[in-house]
């Protein structure tokens, strides 16, 4: 349940670390709250410094940045504190908030995950997104 | 109003006639499906006869299930087996309900720690919540226990209020052992949440469940 000024932790390699939600897109319901799989725009309020001169090495180019801070970017929602409720009456709750940054073409930014995600996204049409992460829950 | 009523009256009297009559449960609908022989529930479990309706229907439908004699004395109550909050179990669950065409889904297995049973409505719809740590995200479940895709829980390392008895010759008397896991003072632990280190340790004990069923299971192998 992330709505306006909701932070999230990015748990992709795109270089942000903390964004909040500026905007809900197409949700059906009417509290206009993001649930897991929901796309979200987001300001990132913090993200890893920018290395200048980028060393040749194969590494960084994995761990290249290439967002900035204050930059407004598209997201999905892969975990949240709120608990999700699976059809056989399972419900499924995360400590924290958590998203993935995508670009309007609803690509990655980024191409890796670093922490779980919840399941749910399979069934929204995120497989891109459950593939990568290391955990699903 | 009142043909709704008596539809459904009538139904629930046909459903009830079937569950406990001693000629073979049958479905009319398909030939595949399986009706499974409901236990009654045992004497201890039927409520006096001065409990209300709802009180001894909701006993009865828990007793249904299955797995309801194994499962009833770890969650009941009062019941001298049952599970303490704090303990660390595992449940494995299918991700979709077993047919006469798909018999075994795909399963997915959850471990945690107990932090509350919530039991309402005699056992009805009894639930656990489980929580661990998956990689440095506390993750919590809330588990339906007679789900039919809840395949089975078992419990990994029961939390005790105090351990066995020493019976050392060194020991004095009524010395006991320190339990693995130590039972906390309430029913519901969700102070854990603000602990994060309390619950480093029960990766370890799962992983160790882990490896002793996978030695089981070669010893088992070479045996054969």
């Amino acid at each position: 349940m992330l709505g306006l000024k909701a932070t999230m932790l990015v748990i992709d390699n795109s270089g942000a670390l903390l964004a909040e939600c500026v905007n809900v897109l197409k949700t059906k319901t009417g509290h206009g709250m993001a649930r897991i799989g929901d796309e979200i725009v987001v300001v990132v309020k913090r993200a890893r410094p920018i290395t200048a001169g980028a060393a040749g090495t194969a590494s960084a180019t994995a761990q290249a940045a290439k967002v900035r801070r204050g930059d407004v970017r598209r997201a999905v929602v892969v975990r949240t504190k709120y608990p999700t409720r699976r059809p056989d009456g399972r419900y499924v709750r995360f400590d924290d908030n958590a998203a993935v940054l995508i670009n309007n073409k609803k690509e990655m930014i980024g191409n890796r995950i670093g922490g779980v995600v919840a399941a749910e996204l399979r069934n929204r049409g995120w497989g891109k997104i459950v593939s990568l992460a290391p955990k699903v829950v | 109003m009142s043909m709704v009523r008596t539809k459904i009256s009538a139904t629930f009297s046909q459903l009830c006639k079937r569950c406990y009559s001693t000629a073979n449960s049958s479905y009319p609908f398909s030939s595949s499906v399986t009706v499974p022989s409901p236990s009654p529930p045992s004497p201890s479990q039927i409520p006096p006869k001065t409990a209300s309706l709802l009180s001894t229907l909701n006993t009865h439908l828990s007793s249904l299930d299955p797995s309801s004699s194994s499962l009833i004395p770890l969650f009941s109550r009062r019941s001298p087996t049952r599970v303490l909050p704090g303990s660390v179990l595992t449940v494995t669950s299918y991700s979709t309900p077993p047919s006469a065409s798909n018999p075994s889904p795909s399963l997915t297995t959850f471990s945690g720690v107990l932090i509350g049973v919530r039991r309402r409505n005699e056992g009805r719809d009894l639930s656990i919540r489980l929580r661990n740590l998956v990689g440095r995200t506390g993750v919590e479940v809330a588990f339906k226990v007679f789900s039919p895709l809840v395949k089975e829980i078992k419990v990994v390392q029961r939390a005790e209020t105090s351990g066995p008895l020493l019976a050392t010759a060194g020991a004095k008397e009524g010395e006991r052992r320190k339990p693995v896991i130590k039972a906390s003072k309430r029913a519901k632990m969700y102070f854990v949440r603000d602990q994060p280190n309390r619950l480093t340790g029960v990766a370890g004990i799962i992983k160790q469940q882990r490896e002793r069923e996978m030695q089981a299971e070669n010893r088992k192998g070479a045996r054969r």
